[in-house]
């Protein structure tokens, strides 16, 4: 007799979520629960602390209104994407000093390669960039435009 | 946080710093449009973290560290994915278990996922 271990099918859709605060501190919170709610995370303390570290690192805005910040942690159990959007925009300690008003929390499990996250956050960088894009998702706010954007993110 | 977290932790301040500290790595952020600084500040943090934690452990972390690049290896089906050592099944912890657990095949401390 064979027996096979058959792990379930994760949800890997990214979510979209309205972020209720105006400071980085308050927003990455907020991110880390919906992450840990859809099962992703584990310690989502430790999670928060170290994105919180990766800001002391250098900011993750990446100026004009976008930030991208993520983990690659043991603590992370599937891959997911959140994106958060804020119509009033956040502070962010961007170079640029412009508010942030979307936000993508790229969570990669450890066990992955390095190599891996950074194509992750490769593609989110790339689907978010545009201006133009970044206003039809605070317009729209629609999570299907989203996943199609993010449709071909490595796993 | 038990014993196994605080590594848990260290581990992926260690991380952080590798990104940070190695060239390559750092480059490849900057591409993307990211500051990546000198984590002076992580560093200090490091410190504290570390001297809360318990020294024989920690030289057997550091140990690994400074060997692999990683003091800390993740275990997914009682494979070792640091080394790909099969665990033998005495290893695998209790539930709720907060004792600390090396590979016997790599040395490095071990976190069951």
């Amino acid at each position: 007799m064979v027996i096979a271990e058959v792990s379930p099918l994760l949800d890997t859709s990214p979510d979209l979520l309205e972020l209720r605060h105006r400071r980085l501190g308050s927003a990455l919170p907020q991110l880390v629960a919906v992450a840990r709610e859809r099962g992703a995370l584990v310690h989502p303390e430790l999670v928060l602390a170290q994105l919180a570290r990766r800001e002391r690192i250098g900011s993750t805005s990446l100026g004009r209104g976008l930030a991208v910040t993520g983990a690659w942690s043991l603590c992370v159990r599937a891959p997911r994407v959140v994106v958060g959007i804020s119509s009033r925009g956040l502070e962010w300690d961007a170079e640029d000093e412009a508010p942030v008003h979307v936000v993508a929390c790229v969570f990669t499990p450890g066990a992955s390669p390095e190599a891996l996250h950074l194509r992750r956050v490769e593609g989110v960088v790339a689907a978010l960039r545009l201006q133009r894009t970044r206003q039809r998702l605070l317009e729209r706010r629609d999570p299907a435009l989203l996943e199609q954007w993010l449709r071909d993110l490595p796993r | 946080m038990n014993m196994a977290e605080e590594f848990l932790e260290l581990h992926e301040l260690d991380h952080l710093l590798a990104q940070a500290r190695d060239p390559a790595r750092a480059s490849r952020w900057r591409a993307l449009g990211y500051r990546v600084a000198t984590p002076a500040a992580l560093l200090r943090e490091r410190e504290r973290l570390a001297q809360r934690l318990d020294r024989r452990w920690l030289a057997i972390y550091e140990r690994s560290l400074g060997r692999y690049g990683s003091g800390l290896s993740a275990v997914r089906n009682r494979v070792c994915l640091g080394c790909r050592l099969t665990l033998p099944t005495a290893a695998t912890p209790v539930p709720g278990e907060a004792h600390l657990h090396l590979c016997e095949g790599c040395g490095r401390l071990l976190y069951w996922t």
